[in-house]
């Protein structure tokens, strides 16, 4: 069987679930036939098309088996050794949107990942860039004690690229309150000197979430605006419509109640806990918003079958609804970070709604 | 409860050297206090980077055992924390000889220690030969060659240096064994900027003018100090390296090396590291004695800092010398009696080669390899409406305006002074010329100043003279220049740059003081053309004044000098843009033929030229008297009829003083005929993906019917902007705006460049 004329078929697929399916059939097949070098290699395509295409729960599945792989083949350590490192880069990343993957279990791939930069001879940017940013909603000192060294060390070939770097201090500065040094950071990307894949709109969208909690409406609308097109029907950025959803829930309902509907299908196929997460809490804010409008907003211009969980369901049920699933979220995330960081976007806006009760 | 985060910001957000370190230090004893065993460690490692990056590393050493002994102390912290335990080691093995008051047998157990953790750790022992070798290059030559072969040997693994240290560290290796060539050969990545860290190339650089210097090659050691000089300015944790060069400036530019003295002596008064110390003090010490050959008292006022008398004349330069070989010799004594050789005895008694030495070097050996000289000060002339003030009167200006005044000396009609403009030192020599001496000025008319205003412009006899070196780049110089004109002599009616041989208009002047990017390359030099219309030749003017040599050009005849002029332009340009002469094999310009064939003209291709050129002609002739400062037509790769391209360069300049300058447009814009601006228009993802590229420049006309926003209606069609097409209107703004023509009532059209030129520019 030719290996290579399969993979080159990936690449005519629809980008997500359907080539996922074919790359775990690919998977199946090289581990039957047991060829090492395929066996690696598909499941390094099917943790890349999770990341990219994916909501990142099936990198988390897949992640172990290539780490058993991988150390127990030399001759995989010889040929992969960079595209294992770009691999265990995705997993720092995204191992923190899963609860259930315990603190100490994130600190020692983070550990492993360090000593494999430091094995072969790579800059520990990333390392540091990652682990701040999972730090950030953990522990805000060695979320800072790591962001200056990010700072300090080099860029190499596993750093993830100029964008990035730029906006992690974005994130970083914005995290401790610092705008102005975040607007001087962030200048290359919104002058679009500097792109990536999720770069401009992540960039906007930490701006977006820091004008949020001060109740800066004007300013997060206005980078709202730039967001938004970009990030429609997007799994990947679930976390950003939420977002957007609790700030529409202040400034434009209606538009939350279109984003809503374009989105919850994403919502219900999702696997990824963060990014479902933060949907909710943006539809709860939305929901309890609609709810409390004058004169009452009639009907949410949904289908929904009638299996589904909030089928019939009015607004306020509805927010109840998403109020419940957020807060099952928060509380794991928040039991596993030793924070409340969430709990607090989750109450947001409580006080607003007293005053206005 | 102790919060770390807190004392982390407050940290970062404080600058390098003594008030950051103070700010580590407090944060250490909180965590102490705390017993916070990670955040213990985690801020000893910074107070032993900020002692050993940023400062003299005697902080660091003092800490460095404490910070072991905690680390040991809490095994539950090792897999966090060894490597930078081990990385904080290798400084101090990089920087314990440097101090006599440690032994040699404490040194070797350090040594000893550092190789037993490295295997315990799985570390490589390269780190350790590395760190062994360079200990013993000074201490046991013979040991140190065993040494670097181990450390050749062994791979490299996680602990070890920077790709560019280690390679400075081979460069180190073999100018030990006075194998320039190999030295040469292993450091051109470092060389032609390959390989960089934050040490490299300023580590090296002043290696090998040191190598040079004591080689008998004081040019060849001089343009390196000059290199490494650039990079070092303002940076305490190079003293050494700064001792190298007052040695080197000692011999071929006593003055230039006074001048690094001042701004480096508070920095040798703070140092308590004595390896650094005692390299400034020879330094010093050999730059006194020779500027005592010319004068027995210093009058400069930095000299207060030290602990030697002044007398009623000034400062005895004996005296000075006196007090700097005796810290040099004391430590050399005590480092050499620690290392039981005389190694840095002899170092500080070793004559200093002489300044003619280079120019005892064949003809033959004499090859050209490089651009940079010394600079030359820079002379303008500023012509006044009344009588140029006195010197005094000079003074009392300098002090009412709010520029920081560092010393003041006025003599008759000369004020000599140091100021400070925009966090950069400018030494002034301010003179009053005599309206009865003014001299007829030969120069050309720059940035749209009328010829005719020119000439009456050089009649009027009222004139005042700045001499001054030039602090920075060529284009940021000129742009304090003009900044501090501007401020000092607001009712000025031109200033005349004799070092460019240009003529300025006050409003540009005034301009030019205002926004830094107005400044092109252009105006810091002239290209002049003489000769016969069958052999033409054209040199600059201006290029000295930035540490080059003025680049000329021979071979040139009436049909091509156009071409061949541009030709020298842009290199020119090029050279002023990269404060620099170019390497070998850098790209300074692509030319085009008339059949858009590309050629990159290199320096290489000069050079290569020359190679094909008869040895005894008058171009290689010419060159090996000038070298580096020549371009010769024959051979060259480009054809005669060449085009060059634009930069991009130029682009960004003009973008970014468009949107300075934004505020001022949006109020001239109405008042004029018609309005062209070139936007930058963003395209969306699914078309950056399609044509690889993410703005758009687009034309559009300024709607000046529109009176509330400032609308412009598209004038051109894009393919990858399809949101916009001809006619449709956008508003213009800061961010989107990149150049703009502006066509008034009488015909003329301008551009942000001439700015100035607009009727009513609040500029």
């Amino acid at each position: 069987m030719d290996f290579s004329q399969t993979e080159m078929g990936f690449c005519l697929l629809e980008r997500g679930e359907p080539r996922l399916a074919a790359i775990r059939e690919a998977i199946a097949e090289a581990d039957q036939k047991n060829n090492l070098f395929w066996r690696f290699q598909f499941r390094y395509d099917y943790l890349e098309e999770s990341v990219f295409c994916g909501d990142r729960y099936f990198a988390m599945i897949i992640f172990p088996e290539m780490l058993a792989l991988y150390d127990q083949n030399e001759e995989l350590r010889n040929h992969f050794s960079h595209d294992f490192l770009v691999c265990f880069r995705w997993i720092v990343e995204a191992a923190p949107e899963f609860p259930q993957i315990s603190k100490a279990e994130i600190d020692s791939y983070f550990r492993m990942f360090k000593k494999m930069l430091l094995e072969q001879g790579k800059s520990l940017s990333i390392y540091y860039m990652k682990r701040s940013l999972f730090y950030m909603h953990v522990d805000k000192a060695i979320a800072a004690a790591d962001f200056y060294r990010f700072l300090d060390e080099p860029l190499d070939d596993v750093s993830d690229g100029r964008a990035l770097y730029y906006d992690q201090q974005c994130m970083y500065y914005l995290s401790i309150g610092e705008e102005e040094k975040a607007l001087e950071a962030a200048k290359l990307i919104f002058a679009g000197k500097l792109k990536s894949n999720a770069l401009p709109q992540a960039t906007y969208h930490d701006f977006i979430r820091f004008y949020l909690v001060r109740k800066q409406y004007a300013h997060a609308m206005h980078y709202a605006f730039l967001t938004e097109h970009r990030v429609l029907s997007d799994p990947y950025y679930l976390d950003i419509i939420g977002t957007l959803m609790s700030l529409y829930s202040v400034t434009k309902p209606a538009d939350g109640l279109r984003l809503f509907r374009m989105h919850y299908i994403l919502y219900q196929q999702s696997k990824n806990p963060f990014l479902k997460m933060q949907f909710a809490i943006g539809a709860y804010h939305l929901f309890h918003a609609l709810s409390h409008i004058q004169p009452p907003v009639k009907e949410m211009m949904i289908q929904l079958d009638q299996e589904d969980p909030i089928y019939g369901y009015s607004l306020k049920e509805t927010a109840a609804y998403f109020y419940h699933e957020a807060d099952k979220a928060v509380r794991k995330f928040d039991a596993r970070n030793g924070t409340n960081d969430f709990s607090e976007m989750l109450a947001l806006f409580d006080k607003e709604f007293l005053n206005r009760g | 409860m102790f919060d770390p985060h807190p004392l982390i910001e407050k940290i970062h957000a404080l600058p390098h050297g003594e008030a950051r370190l103070s700010a580590v230090s407090d944060a250490m004893h909180q965590a102490d206090e705390a017993q916070a065993h990670y955040w213990r460690l985690y801020f000893r490692y910074e107070y032993l980077t900020e002692s050993n990056i940023y400062g003299d590393n005697f902080k660091g050493l003092l800490c460095f055992p404490e910070y072991l002994r905690i680390f040991d102390e809490h095994p539950e912290l090792e897999e966090d924390m060894s490597h930078d335990v081990m990385w904080a080691f290798k400084w101090l093995l990089d920087n314990a000889a440097d101090f006599y008051q440690i032994s040699m047998e404490q040194i070797l157990d350090y040594f000893e220690e550092f190789k037993l953790r490295s295997q315990a750790y799985g570390l490589s022992l390269r780190t350790y030969y590395m760190k062994r070798a360079k200990f013993d290059m000074a201490v046991n030559p013979d040991a140190a060659q065993i040494s670097y072969a181990n450390f050749k040997h062994y791979p490299r693994s996680r602990n070890s240096d920077c790709e560019a240290c280690e390679c400075n560290f081979d460069m180190e290796y073999y100018l030990s064994q006075n194998d320039i060539k190999s030295a040469l050969e292993i450091a051109q990545p470092i060389l032609n900027g390959e390989k960089t860290c934050a040490e490299i190339p300023h580590v090296t650089y002043a290696e090998l003018a040191h190598y040079y210097f004591y080689h008998d090659q004081p040019t060849e050691a001089e343009y390196y100090a000059l290199l490494c000089e650039r990079k070092i300015q303002n940076r305490p944790e190079f003293l050494k390296e700064k001792g190298y060069l007052l040695e080197i400036y000692s011999v071929t530019d006593p003055g230039h090396g006074w001048k690094l003295l001042k701004y480096a002596l508070g920095d040798f008064m703070r140092c308590k590291n004595p390896m650094m110390r005692m390299t400034f003090a020879r330094g010093a010490y050999h730059l006194i004695t020779a500027a005592a050959k010319s004068t027995e008292y210093a009058q400069s006022g930095f000299l207060s800092v030290l602990p030697v008398a002044r007398e009623e004349e000034g400062w005895n330069m004996k005296t000075l010398a006196d007090f700097f070989y005796e810290i040099a010799d004391d430590i050399a004594l005590r480092l050499d009696h620690r290392n039981q050789n005389q190694y840095y005895q002899t170092m500080l008694k070793k004559p200093l080669p002489d300044a003619s030495a280079s120019a005892q070097i064949s003809e033959e050996q004499k090859q050209p390899q490089h651009g940079l000289i010394k600079r030359q000060q820079s002379q303008f002339v500023t012509v006044l409406p009344y009588t140029a003030p006195s010197a005094a009167q000079m003074e009392e200006k300098i002090r009412a305006s709010l520029l920081e005044v560092l010393s003041m000396n006025t003599e008759e009609n000369t004020c000599i002074c140091s100021v400070m403009l925009d966090q950069n030192p400018l030494d002034l020599i301010l003179v009053s010329l005599p309206e009865e001496d003014a001299q007829p000025l030969i120069v050309e008319t720059a940035n749209g100043f009328d010829p005719d205003d020119l000439e009456n412009l050089l009649k009027i006899p009222y004139r005042m003279l700045l001499v001054t070196e030039l602090p920075a780049g060529g284009q940021k110089s000129y742009y304090l220049i003009m900044k501090l004109l501007a401020i000092l002599f607001p009712e000025m009616l031109g200033v005349i740059s004799i070092t460019a041989m240009k003529a300025f208009s006050p409003a540009w002047v005034q301009f030019a003081g205002n926004y830094e990017s107005v400044i092109r390359p252009k105006d810091v030099y002239s290209i002049y053309i003489a000769g016969k219309a069958e052999d033409l030749h054209m040199n600059t003017f201006g290029l000295a004044s930035l540490g080059m040599r003025e680049l000329e050009l021979s071979g040139a005849n009436a049909d091509n000098f156009g071409h061949y002029a541009a030709l020298l332009d842009r290199t020119a340009a090029f050279c002023v843009e990269n404060e620099n002469l170019p390497d070998e094999g850098q790209i300074i310009t692509m030319c085009y033929d008339s059949e858009m064939n590309e050629y990159p003209l290199k320096w290489q291709n000069i050079t290569d030229a020359l190679k094909t050129l008869p040895p005894d002609s008058t171009a290689v002739k010419a060159y090996r008297e000038i070298p580096s400062g020549m371009l010769i037509t024959e051979g060259l790769p480009a054809p005669k009829e060449i085009e060059l391209t634009n930069t991009r360069r130029e682009f960004f300049r003009t973008r970014a003083l468009t949107k300075e300058t934004f505020e001022i447009f949006q109020k001239i814009v109405r008042r004029c005929e018609s309005a062209l601006v070139k936007l930058e228009i963003e395209l969306n993802e699914e078309m950056i993906d399609q044509y690889d590229y993410s703005i758009e420049l687009l034309f559009a006309e300024i709607d000046m019917d529109e009176t509330e926003k400032l609308i412009a209606v598209m004038a051109q069609e894009s393919e990858a902007v399809p949101e916009y097409a001809i006619g449709d209107r956008i508003e213009v703004t800061q961010d989107n705006i990149v150049d703009w023509r502006i066509r008034t009532s009488d015909g003329n059209i301008f551009t942000p460049e001439e700015l100035y030129l607009l009727q009513g520019a609040d500029l």
